[in-house]
């Protein structure tokens, strides 16, 4: 589970993100939506510890990133929307270096980066640098590091991003099997297709301030829209 | 034709120079380089024009004092040739945004001219430090007229075109054959190499020469059979030509010269225009970073182990998989012990085994730490420490990584590293230098010493000024304040060792306690320093 506590971050005058109260419960697939610039981003990075919280906290699986850094930290793995990171590494380094960080046994590693690494097609090309691939393919990577790392909360800023519609489909049926084991899965997109068929609850943020939280039946009922997610995300967002 | 030019010329300026004197630390730095290159220019100026005084006076009764314009040509045109191979190779090549250029509707001509922009530039600046006060020098001596440095200064404009062209369709004709093989990566590799056994041999050349009056003599004398200049030219005769069109009394001659030298100039552009849409695609497309292997398994087991074993073996990786971090951080390490072996072997000293020999204990104490601090004397794996990172220190702020982990396994692989060019100074020691058992020992353990308080000022140097947000590698060697103020740190505080120990004149053993305690404390300072710090510093962009 996901806590966030009136959470606020400024950037000079400008604010990023203005009291947000947010539960994201365990056993739930939970988008986060909005235009760009709107916040989500910013919000992640606050809850994955990269920015500092201006004021509020944010806890995960009941431990404060802020003041229990490195146990909140172990809770979640964390899929960034630009994976460029460790370009120098090989594929097959890389999700060593992560098995190490987070303590993952030589016996269990090596099953799950076979397993996953097959799984998105990617085993191959683990002896080459993270340089090289694709920007699907470096996704595919850092979601296999996650999934190495098996932690109980998986946040991802954009994961659909670039992925082949097999990936994609394979990365939708992982959350869902995730949060059937009562695990949580907390992701952002601009997907709205993605959104409307898997999550269960939603989050739409504009300009820092949270619009709505709830799951798609509330949402229609609290706009009295039969129309798809996308409309209403439209009309809510639409002076941004 | 000319409009998609000028427009590639004006991004690569702007890619290039765009805000680079809006930092203050970018304008300090600018200014002690170029503090430094005067000092050096001074300092060499000096030497040469002692030599070009020494030549003329000695070759202008028999007529042939031209050979000091025509050996000018000569040099410019080798050394433009030699410097445009790397600057073209790295500019054409290896930068990262080629690609983005490779999709344009622009012919690969127009696209190279404005790469051009930046290495000429350089090539231009590099010439005009050589050129002009030599070609000005000589005027004075030959009493030569404003004509004269009329046509000298036209002249200036087309002395690297010949070589540039040139060094550029080497490279273009050589990349077609390196692309075979497809790996950015290790040609980078082996071109930096090359780079520094030339930067060796040409140490070793200036050795060999370091005496005015003997050069004179030596360049009179084989003047003496006359027709000098037509000798030294004769494997590149537009040098022939130019030092004609200076010297010749006649404006006419003067005039034809001066066309023939154009003629030629174009004619080498033209070379540089028909290879670019020949070759240049052939070299540049496709070439990646790749290694093209399927993954076989194996290294799909591995023990676990802790986090800081796993942080600095990614460091390590880092650094051996980067070409510019390879280059700057390992073999760059060795050129100092290089050039100390070429210093001491081409030195005044007849045998530095007897030198050594000749220092009593204390003496010899302070030459090894003195030759240990010279020689690696800088880590520059630290000064890049948290550097390198880039735009992947970000992984650090959601990783669960203790900061006392990061740093230790930082300092670990920097000084890990360092023991390279150790190693190397260290069996000089035995076999050149041929030291006891007890001074290798004792220069070892210097060495270590040394090397744990350059690897923390490092780090503690590129935490002053960090640059996260470089887009090229080599952004985190040039202009940077963070190499100053490691050379000011490391010279300071073990210059003032030095100086203690001199002072003191202690006894060895004494002395060696003096220097473990010494260094201990600097140590512990330093480790204090950073940790402060890196506990002020804004997390995500390392700032204070």
């Amino acid at each position: 589970m996901i806590q966030l506590d009136h959470v606020h971050k400024q950037y000079g005058s400008k604010k990023a993100v203005n009291d947000i109260h947010l539960t994201i419960p365990s056993g739930k697939i939970f988008g986060f939506l909005g235009p760009n610039g709107a916040g989500k981003s910013t919000t992640i990075k606050m809850v994955t510890g990269i920015l500092p919280i201006d004021s509020g906290s944010i806890t995960i699986n009941g431990k404060d990133i802020s003041t229990n850094t490195i146990a909140a930290k172990h809770e979640f793995g964390y899929v960034p929307d630009s994976p460029d990171l460790f370009l120098r590494l090989n594929g097959i380094d890389y999700l060593h270096f992560i098995g190490d960080i987070y303590g993952i046994s030589a016996d269990d590693r090596t099953a799950r980066i076979e397993e996953y690494a097959n799984m998105f097609s990617i085993y191959e090309a683990l002896s080459d640098q993270i340089k090289t691939y694709s920007h699907g393919m470096r996704q595919k990577l850092f979601i296999t590091g996650m999934l190495v790392q098996q932690p109980s909360v998986w946040i991802l800023d954009e994961p659909m991003t670039g992925l082949d519609p097999k990936s994609s489909y394979q990365l939708k049926e992982l959350m869902r099997q995730h949060t059937a084991k009562g695990n949580t899965v907390f992701f952002s997109s601009h997907v709205l297709e993605v959104v409307e068929q898997l999550c269960d609850e939603v989050a739409i943020i504009r300009k820092g301030e949270l619009l709505f939280h709830g799951t798609l039946p509330k949402m229609r009922e609290k706009f009295h829209s039969d129309e798809s997610l996308e409309h209403i995300f439209l009309e809510l967002t639409q002076d941004a | 034709m000319h409009k998609p030019i000028r427009a590639l010329i004006r991004i690569q300026l702007k890619m290039q120079y765009h805000n680079v004197f809006k930092k203050p630390s970018v304008i300090i730095g600018f200014v002690f380089g170029l503090l430094g290159i005067l000092f050096l220019g001074l300092m060499l100026g000096g030497f040469v024009l002692q030599v070009i005084d020494l030549i003329y006076t000695m070759l202008e009764p028999s007529g042939n004092s031209d050979i000091i314009l025509g050996s000018l040509f000569l040099m410019n045109f080798i050394v433009v040739l030699l410097l445009s191979l790397t600057l073209i190779m790295n500019g054409f090549y290896f930068t990262e945004d080629i690609t983005s250029f490779l999709h344009f509707p622009v012919h690969s001509y127009q696209l190279l001219i404005a790469k051009s922009v930046n290495p000429l530039v350089y090539v231009y600046l590099v010439t005009a430090a050589t050129y002009f006060p030599v070609s000005m020098y000589y005027g004075v001596l030959s009493g030569a007229g404003i004509v004269y440095s009329i046509f000298a200064l036209l002249l200036f404009f087309v002395i690297p075109i010949i070589p540039y062209s040139l060094a550029s369709v080497i490279v273009m004709f050589a990349m077609q054959f390196v692309n075979k093989g497809k790996n950015k990566d290790r040609s980078k590799v082996i071109g930096g190499i090359l780079g520094f056994i030339l930067l060796i041999l040409l140490n070793i050349v200036l050795r060999l020469q370091h005496d005015p009056e003997k050069v004179a003599e030596t360049i009179a004398s084989s003047a003496e059979g006359g027709g000098m200049l037509q000798m030294a030219t004769m494997y590149y005769p537009p040098a022939w030509l130019m030092t004609n069109q200076l010297t010749t009394d006649s404006l006419w001659m003067r005039l034809l010269y001066l066309i023939i030298v154009l003629v030629i100039a174009l004619v080498s552009f033209w070379l540089f225009y028909a290879a670019s849409q020949k070759l240049y695609l052939k070299g540049a497309l496709g070439l990646n970073t790749g290694s093209g292997k399927q993954f076989n398994g194996k290294g799909l087991y591995r023990k676990q182990t802790s986090v800081v074993h796993a942080y600095r073996k990614k460091e390590i990786q880092t650094i051996f998989r980067t070409p510019t971090f390879f280059l700057q951080c390992v073999a760059g390490t060795l050129i100092m012990p290089a050039l100390l072996v070429v210093i001491v072997f081409m030195g005044d000293f007849t045998s530095a085994a007897s030198l050594a020999k000749s220092l009593d204990g204390s003496g010899l104490y302070v030459a090894i730490l003195a030759v240990n601090i010279l020689t690696i004397g800088l880590n520059p794996v630290s000064i890049v420490s948290f550097s390198k990172d880039g735009h992947s220190w970000e992984a650090h702020l959601f990783l669960p990584l203790k900061m006392w982990q990061i740093v230790l396994a930082k300092l670990q692989a920097a000084f890990l590293i360092n023991l390279l060019p150790i190693t190397v100074m260290f069996l000089v020691a035995v076999f050149v230098l041929q030291l006891t058992i007890w001074q290798a020992m004792l220069w070892l353990f210097l060495a270590l010493l040394v090397n744990a308080a350059v690897t923390i000022i490092g780090m503690l140097s590129d935490l002053f000024y960090p640059k996260l947000g470089w887009s090229e590698e080599t952004e985190l060697f040039q202009n940077r304040l963070a190499s100053l103020i490691a050379i000011v740190l490391s010279v300071g505080s073990l210059g003032i060792l030095i100086a203690l120990l001199l002072v003191l004149n202690m006894q060895m053993f004494v002395s060696l306690l003096f220097t473990v305690l010494y260094i201990s404390l600097l140590v512990a300072a330093l480790l204090y320093t950073v940790s402060r710090l890196l506990r002020s510093a804004n997390r995500t962009t390392l700032t204070k």
